[in-house]
């Protein structure tokens, strides 16, 4: 156990230190949120108050999803510079500590970019709402949403390390394996803005979902990343 | 030699038996089968469209089989099985969506309904492509396979989540009318016609996916000794 | 075939379909075939390329 939590740690600084070194790789997926946002404020024009939750919920996770899908592509990018990836493959280290160091900084970078993008778009979306649509709920949702994407988004970004057609086919895999969580957040959020319903409630429909989908994804994401970085 | 000749003659022929039964099948659901009270004789479309939907589904199944094989025995041929069960598996997903929406334009009015059954489908034609372009993608290898048997099995376990996902979703499909508690509500002689049509259609499924798995084997041979010859 | 009643002909839906989902299925055993046949014959040159003259 200590073993694991100093193998964990200390490729969690690393990467950390990798992420921080080089802010571009954080602050272009948050840019490319703010322009999403702005594009949808555009092409809304001016929306009936009533529609506004719906139209929020919609704009806010779509932008969110290909921003965190941005973000997870390029996760293991620094470990492809000098053969790290490979070496590492051959030193004594536990899978698990390698996928749950690599799992929390997508977590991170993902809080990083999805927190912000809530605010964003609560700000450019609705500006002349009555009421605020951001509301810790709507937030606890954004971030149920975001461990279970933050799974795949590692696994995925492992299997594309050495494939030719990254950039098509990480979007072209990682959206329709994650509809089911992207379908319970995108409930759970308009029966809370729409419907007024509370957590307690939802958890025994879309929410109670969304958390097994997180916790399912999880578990097949940690035993499948083993598999594909033993050495051959 | 001799043997591979009789091989490829045993695959043709079993090719051309299977052809013959599904073509009967096909033949009889259009001459031999009744009316259906509510759509007509448009309903015949039936007889090719969800025996295919199940074969398409039925492959994501099998592809978990020989992506597990293939992980835990780290076997070549298995990661062949799994590339054919994906190129079989979309090809049947987009007959189910074209014979699909054919069949939805008379009956609902519109090409396109995003009810649960047709909107999986097209999900499952999505990360079957996205599968055949992964593994085309990638230099042939251990490696490759493992990656290929990894994505594999997400998808296949992925399948049944997204369907129920979806179904909660929205739905304007009619409730399964073979397998709800309680006993069918289709006419007895439609059914046995469908399961015939559903049999037909594996045998012709199974017979593609076999031809494709041996051919991605004998390539694969070629290409070593080609490589050894060098 | 009986009278249609009033609803759209369903021959060109039918045809349409059944037709479209042969293609494809016969097309894609065709296309196997073929190539099967390609791989026999690059099989052969190889092994006759390895045997001694």
């Amino acid at each position: 156990m200590k073993r694991f939590l100093t193998q964990y740690r200390a490729l969690l600084w690393q990467a950390l230190q990798v992420e921080w070194s080089n802010s571009e790789r954080w602050m272009s997926p948050l840019l490319f949120s703010t322009t999403m946002i702005l594009l949808f404020a555009f092409a809304f024009g001016k929306v009936d108050v009533a529609f506004l939750p719906q139209l929020y919920i919609a704009a806010t996770y779509l932008t969110a999803s290909f921003s965190l899908q941005i973000a997870f592509s390029r996760v293991l990018e620094p470990d492809t510079q000098d053969r790290v990836f490979d070496q590492l493959r051959t030193y004594p280290i536990s899978p698990s500590a390698w996928f749950l160091s690599k799992y929390t900084i997508v977590i991170l970078l993902g809080a990083l970019i999805l927190l912000p993008t809530l605010f964003l778009s609560n700000l450019f979306l609705n500006n002349e709402g009555p009421v605020s649509l951001l509301n810790s709920s709507v937030l606890i949702v954004a971030v149920l949403m975001l461990l279970s994407l933050g799974a795949i988004g590692v696994l995925l970004s492992t299997m594309m390390l050495r494939s030719n057609a990254k950039q098509i086919l990480y979007p072209l895999l990682y959206f329709p394996l994650t509809v089911p969580v992207l379908l319970s957040a995108v409930e759970s959020s308009r029966m809370i803005l729409v419907d007024g319903k509370d957590l307690s409630y939802l958890m025994s429909s879309w929410l109670g979902l969304l958390v097994i989908f997180g916790i399912m994804y999880f578990t097949l994401c940690l035993l499948l990343f083993g598999e594909l970085v033993k050495p051959e | 030699m001799i043997d591979a000749k009789k091989q490829d003659r045993l695959t043709f022929g079993i090719g051309l038996a299977v052809l013959l039964f599904a073509s009967f099948s096909w033949f009889y659901a259009l001459r031999f089968a009744p009316s259906d009270e509510a759509q007509g004789e448009v309903y015949r479309i039936m007889y090719f469209h969800v025996p295919s939907a199940i074969t398409a589904f039925l492959s994501s199944f099998i592809l978990l089989f020989f992506s597990l094989w293939t992980l835990f025995k780290r076997s070549s041929v298995a990661a062949s099985w799994s590339k054919a069960c994906a190129e079989v598996g979309f090809m049947y997903t987009a007959i189910t969506l074209i014979t699909g929406s054919i069949w939805g334009r008379p009956t609902w009015g519109v090409w396109w309904e995003w009810d649960a059954r047709l909107t999986t489908t097209l999900i499952l034609a999505l990360l079957y492509a996205g599968y055949l372009i992964f593994t085309n993608s990638m230099a042939p290898g251990p490696q490759r396979d493992r990656m290929a048997a990894a994505l594999g099995l997400i998808i296949a376990i992925d399948i049944p989540i997204i369907y129920k996902s979806v179904e909660w979703w929205r739905t304007l499909h009619q409730p399964p009318s073979l397998l709800r508690s309680g006993g069918s509500t289709m006419d007895p002689e439609m059914r046995s016609i469908l399961f015939l049509c559903m049999f037909a259609m594996f045998f012709l499924a199974g017979w593609l996916l076999w031809l494709r798995a041996i051919n991605l084997q004998l390539q694969a041979k070629i290409e070593e000794q080609s490589h050894q010859a060098r | 075939m009986p009278d249609f009643g009033g609803r759209t002909d369903p021959t060109p839906f039918i045809a349409a379909a059944y037709c479209i989902g042969i293609f494809l299925i016969a097309g894609y055993g065709l296309i196997q075939l073929r190539f099967r046949k390609k791989l026999r014959a690059l099989e052969m040159a190889l092994n006759e390329g390895d045997s001694p003259r």
